[in-house]
């Protein structure tokens, strides 16, 4: 069986990496359920299946699932959810054929099951948790499911590239049907390692099947080549990179590869996501420690901490660190009040030059007790990279005190309380 | 000041028997140790407090305490261990702990037994302060104990035994306290005080001084918190007034067992 399996989930396409040596796939994103038949198939098979009448095929299945959608097949109503968990079962069975033990086996008898890590578009909280509870009911129970952005899946990809690489900024192009968007990645190797990453939408995106004719082509060069100067600009760059089934072959963008090429390498790399998943999930499968602290929409910009007080000495209680992943990350904290009606939250990034911002949460409503006879329950989870969830519950003090209905809940907007300080 | 650091909460309670309560932390534990700490049993650091301890997680503590059970220490550097595990209390908190635990320990019998009525009457355990306040008595007659034994009788109701000792005290000493508590008992239970009590020799000032603090007390009860939810119930339909008057009584039955 595999040890780590990197996926690049799209809505059109899906691309597998797998083993030490990356072997790819990549299919459509979709699957097909003979007639009259309890088997399902997936990929090209999926179209011929479809094609020939004998299957009902069902495509977009990202789209749907975000929908919260059904489809009726032969009579049978399947929600968005199982079809996305069928679909993945059978992704994961073809990531096995694509492993080759006697080259790709590596040792690390700590690890009983697989590593599989997915790749997204977006940092969308609620799709990212849903598709780790489906990959979870596909895989084995001893696989480790996680689930990142593909401006992570570019990070860690990059960051098994040669160091010259990246030495300074590094932009990415990705080019699919109806997709387009633009990738920057930039080193910091002083005291404090860090790599930032961000993504864009270009509002330029269009249907790949304009390829098909030369004045297709030459409006598809002219678009990336405005799209390179807008985003490349007099910046120096280290390397570009192509993703994205667009630029599995470059011919048709003369004008556009003259200007990456302009003192910078450039590199295609069409199944980047995958592979960077696949990166991320062998780093994962070998216990090794992330190198740089990772700032993008999958990881954390500051530090967040509640000021305690323990042995008489004041400290900060992490509730998460600058380059943890917020996804599904909560935190639980029992505290007592002495001599005090707040909780101070502190927030300190993690580029330099800026400094830190304390935050205020008044418990509003809470009884008035003999001194430290409340205790209270802080519990914080992540909306999204930018909102922090707290709420703080009055707890009493066991049967000497009991606890009360008293709670105060706040949305902390961390990029307004950094602005604000 | 600031927000004391705490461990998850016991998954099962630990019994305090002196004061009939479930501790659910060590918080807790640290809270009735230096608030009532004459209540404190000899023998409280002991197995049972061991296998609480270890299944909080605080397994280390817990082996300490044992092995210097073992080897002898005193009963209070051990509660000082707990309390700095605790965090909880400040170290001086914890150094002033241990010296009145030490003064406790070298006080004499009559004295020990006061503080523990003390904290008896202060928890609203009124039967057992009149039992400590009585053990204090045998070992000398003072005044304060006197005093704090009767107002032990009033929470309990056995306003007969009240009333003597309040007299004994007026008629010994002129006692201005137990003058006016036993005018008050005379007006909550009428009847109850003898014809050739003291009260009875009141007049002039004094008497309009102790009628008038009395009607001040009154009106003050009558429009407390729970005189109002009394009268509002009276207002409501039968069955409601029926259902609401059954979990009243319920609750004063429950307090005062508890007082016991």
């Amino acid at each position: 069986m595999s040890q780590y399996i990197g996926i690049s989930l799209n809505d059109d396409f899906t691309e597998l990496a797998v083993g030490q040596e990356g072997h790819e796939l990549s299919l459509p994103t979709i699957i097909c359920k003979k007639k009259n038949n309890k088997s399902w198939t997936l990929g090209e098979d999926a179209y011929k299946l479809a094609l020939d009448g004998s299957g009902i095929m069902v495509d977009k299945l990202l789209s749907l699932l975000r929908k919260g959608g059904t489809a009726t097949i032969d009579k049978v109503c399947h929600s968005a959810a199982e079809l996305m968990e069928k679909y993945l079962e059978l992704l994961l069975s073809e990531a096995e054929k694509l492993y080759v033990p006697e080259r790709d086996a590596e040792e690390n008898p700590e690890c009983r099951g697989r590593v599989i890590v997915l790749s997204l578009r977006n940092a969308e909280p609620e799709l990212f948790r849903e598709l780790k509870r489906l990959l979870e009911r596909a895989a084995d129970r001893d696989d480790r499911v996680l689930v990142i952005s593909h401006t992570e899946s570019f990070v860690h990809y990059m960051l098994r590239q040669d160091k010259n690489l990246y030495n300074r900024p590094v932009g990415m192009f990705e080019l699919s049907n109806q997709c387009l968007y633009y990738y920057e990645l930039q080193v910091s190797r002083g005291s404090r390692r860090y790599v930032v990453a961000d993504s864009e939408a270009q509002e330029e995106a269009f249907s790949l099947d304009i390829l098909k004719t030369p004045s297709g082509c030459k409006i598809a060069d002219r678009i990336l080549c405005s799209l390179a100067d807008r985003n490349l600009g007099r910046k120096s760059f280290s390397s570009i990179f192509l993703s994205g089934r667009g630029f599995e072959s470059t011919e048709f963008a003369p004008g556009f590869m003259q200007k990456i090429l302009k003192g910078r390498r450039a590199c295609i790399e069409p199944k980047l996501f995958a592979l960077g998943a696949m990166h991320y999930a062998a780093m994962i499968f070998r216990n090794e420690q992330e190198e740089y602290t990772i700032l993008c929409d999958t990881r954390a910009g500051v530090d967040v901490s509640v000021m305690v007080i323990q042995r008489e000495r004041e400290m900060r209680l992490p509730i998460i660190h600058a380059g943890d992943n917020w996804a599904n990350h909560t935190s639980d904290y029992e505290m007592i009040l002495d001599r005090q009606n707040y909780v101070d939250f502190q927030l300190n990034p993690l580029m330099g030059g800026k400094r830190g911002a304390q935050l205020r949460m008044p418990l509003e409503g809470f009884p008035e007790r003999e001194n430290r006879t409340t205790r209270i329950g802080v519990h914080t989870e992540f909306l999204d990279r930018e909102r922090l969830r707290v709420t703080v519950r009055d707890l009493g003090f066991g049967e000497l005190f009991p606890p009360t209905e008293a709670a105060v809940t706040e949305e902390i907007s961390l990029r307004r309380v950094m602005e604000e300080s | 000041m600031g927000l004391l650091l705490c461990a998850a909460r016991a998954s099962e309670p630990y019994y305090y028997e002196k004061l009939e309560k479930n501790l659910w932390s060590i918080q807790e534990l640290c809270y009735i140790m230096y608030r009532y700490p004459v209540v404190i049993p000899d023998g409280l650091v002991d197995l049972r407090l061991f296998s609480w301890l270890k299944a909080q997680g605080m397994e280390a503590l817990s082996e300490r305490l044992d092995r210097l059970n073992r080897a002898g220490e005193a009963q209070e550097k051990l509660l000082a261990h707990i309390l700095r595990a605790g965090n909880y209390h400040s170290e001086k908190e914890i150094q002033e702990f241990s010296a009145l635990l030490k003064r406790l320990k070298d006080m004499d019998r009559g004295s020990h037994s006061e503080l523990l009525g003390d904290s008896l009457f202060s928890m609203g355990k009124y039967g057992r302060a009149v039992e400590a306040y009585t053990e204090a008595l045998s070992e000398g007659r003072s005044r304060e104990k006197r005093l704090k034994l009767a107002d032990s009788y009033m929470m309990v109701m056995q306003y007969r035994r009240a009333a003597e000792l309040y007299e004994e005290l007026y008629r010994e000493a002129g006692d201005a306290d137990a003058i006016s508590r036993l005018f008050f008992l005379d007006r909550i239970a009428p009847g109850l005080i003898r014809k050739d009590s003291p009260i009875s020799e009141l007049s002039g000032d004094r008497l309009s001084e102790l009628k008038r603090s009395f009607d001040m007390a009154l009106k003050e009860a009558e429009h407390d918190a729970v005189s109002d939810r009394i009268r509002d119930l009276y207002n409501r339909p039968e069955e409601e007034f029926l259902m609401e008057a059954s979990g009243l009584i319920g609750i004063w039955k429950r307090e005062y067992r508890e007082r016991a």
